[in-house]
């Protein structure tokens, strides 16, 4: 089977039988190849092990079996060139850090233990804020933000990275529209850059005028492919387990 | 009272209250990370467990026919032991057992014992033990010059190595994972704090005492986050008023016989944090119930009321 749309030099991360366990399986046998430059929605069910492949293939949580390349290499190696933004990242919210500060942390590997922060340094963050439109909130202490300014002042950090492979965790989870225009419209950018963008996804209706392709998840993979003709009835019913109230096409 | 605030009560009490006001700026800096990695009860747990390394260094000391209250040799048996007390409370914590159980058998256990060894060493009758008993609650009676200049070095020490660390601190503290995906390893940066602490614990022994040096980490850092939102910032503050509480608590000390210099020091910084959560802007409660206030005003207005 020849895929529908071209490789672009190869993959961006290739799982390769993966099989993870929390005492019950949370995901089997899942071998899927993300190509680099495209925008990938992951899409299943609650329970369906979204987040664990992100967290398997970033090995924050242990595999059971299986292999897991980035651009080719282990993940050990490959580290620096993901960002990884969280689904609700796990902080304490009164920690004494501004949105700036948040960002900076995500340029670490560019200042180094000793490197000083200086202008240029605060310049290029101030950027990164920019970018997802948090530019007047950089010296707002990170808990006095809103839910969906957080969330963007994470993407902001993750920018800061500047990262070839980003993994995003329901980025639009419990954000206004606003927001969730502002970090579609920076991922799509991103995505325009060649960088590869894969996110947990939740709301279907929103698939086809987001993503290229689409990965359908329940503990295994169902279906991966362009959205055009993997997001379809007949595959979404078998990941949901019914048939869905949503206007999809057959 | 004032000549030792001012310094003119001698060479020794001096001395010995700049090492404290050292001793107050590292506890302080330090003290601000251990707040933010929520490692409070461990440092405790810490602290206590060098009892029974102070009783047992002691001991050992004597029956090599050597000098019992040698400060460092004292520091060495005090540094193992809480060595010990850490990986007992780690141990512990990856059983069923929750963390604040484990914290709470290994403090207990290890001061019981340490104890328990001190009696048997006052018992003994051997190589002086008298002025042991400082390490519980801090003196600065006795206090020798190389003392302090231990004190001074060691203080000076840890404050260089947590600046150097104050970013992988920062950033372990704020979010491990993410600190884990930008090449910063939680396990090696928790255990450098815990080293750190160690090391505050240590040169807060003799001043301070072991039951007390807790609130010497942790009051002046909590006091210092309400005036900044910023780490690094929260550090610095929290250095300067563990230095002025080190200071006047020691000068008190020097000049009220009899009076152990951990409690007026805890006691002055419990004032600071007082203080500051009264006064501090933003965070403070007086501006917390003035924005209020004006806030319900501008309302009334609104509303024409």
């Amino acid at each position: 089977m020849v895929p529908a749309t071209p490789l672009k030099a190869g993959d961006a991360l290739t799982v390769t039988g993966l099989t993870v366990a929390y005492g019950a399986i949370a995901l089997q046998d899942v071998a899927v190849r993300f190509q680099r430059g495209l925008m990938t929605a992951i899409v299943g069910p609650n329970g369906a092990g979204k987040s664990t492949l992100l967290k398997a293939v970033l090995g924050m949580v242990p595999r059971v079996a299986g292999e897991v390349r980035v651009f080719g290499e282990p993940i050990a190696q490959a580290l620096p060139r993901i960002a990884y933004v969280p689904q609700r990242a796990s902080v304490d919210w009164d920690f004494p850090a501004r949105a700036l500060d948040v960002v900076l942390m995500g340029m670490y590997r560019q200042t180094g233990l000793l490197g000083r922060i200086g202008a240029a340094q605060k310049v290029q963050a101030m950027d990164c804020l920019t970018r997802v439109g948090m530019q007047d909130y950089a010296h707002r202490q990170i808990g006095a933000l809103s839910g969906g300014q957080q969330q963007r002042v994470f993407l902001a950090r993750a920018l800061a990275q500047n990262a070839e492979l980003y993994l995003l965790d329901e980025p639009f989870a419990g954000v206004d529209a606003a927001t969730e225009s502002a970090i579609i419209g920076v991922l799509k950018t991103l995505r325009d850059d060649g960088r590869t963008i894969i996110a947990v996804h939740h709301d279907l209706a929103t698939v086809p005028a987001y993503f290229d392709r689409v990965l359908l998840l329940n503990r295994r993979v169902i279906a991966e492919g362009p959205v055009a003709t993997t997001f379809r009835a007949g595959p979404l019913a078998e990941t949901y387990g019914s048939a869905l109230p949503t206007a999809i096409p057959a | 009272m004032w000549d030792a605030l001012l310094l003119q009560s001698g060479y020794n009490a001096a001395l010995v209250s700049i090492g404290a006001a050292l001793l107050g700026i590292a506890a302080g800096a330090v003290g601000a990370f251990v707040n933010l990695r929520r490692r409070a009860l461990v440092s405790d747990a810490m602290a206590h467990a060098t009892l029974p390394g102070v009783g047992l260094a002691f001991l050992v000391m004597v029956a090599f026919g050597g000098e019992g209250r040698n400060l460092a040799g004292l520091l060495t048996g005090a540094a193992l032991s809480a060595a010990l007390g850490l990986w007992a409370v780690q141990r512990l914590s990856r059983t069923r057992l929750p963390e604040d159980t484990a914290i709470g058998a290994v403090l207990s256990t290890f001061y019981g014992a340490g104890v328990v060894i001190l009696t048997v060493v006052q018992e003994l009758n051997a190589g002086r033990p008298a002025g042991l008993e400082g390490f519980l609650l801090g003196s600065t009676a006795g206090m020798l010059r190389a003392d302090a200049m231990l004190i001074a070095g060691g203080g000076a020490t840890v404050l260089l190595a947590l600046w150097l660390l104050r970013r992988p601190l920062t950033m372990v503290a704020f979010d491990a994972p993410h600190a884990r995906m930008m090449g910063v390893s939680p396990t090696w940066t928790d255990a450098a704090l815990m080293l750190l602490t160690l090391g505050v614990v240590l040169l807060g022994l003799r001043v301070v005492g072991l039951i007390l040096i807790v609130a010497l980490l942790i009051t002046p850092a909590t006091a210092a986050r309400m005036w900044t939102n910023r780490a690094g910032m929260v550090a610095a503050i929290a250095g300067g008023i563990g230095a002025v509480c080190g200071y006047i608590g020691a000068a008190t000390s020097a000049a009220v016989p009899d009076l152990p210099t951990g409690p007026v020091i805890v006691v002055l910084a419990f004032a600071a944090f007082v203080l500051s959560a009264l006064f501090a802007p933003n965070r403070g409660m007086i501006a917390r119930a003035l924005s209020r206030l004006r806030l319900r005003r501008k309302l009334g207005a609104a509303h024409g009321i």
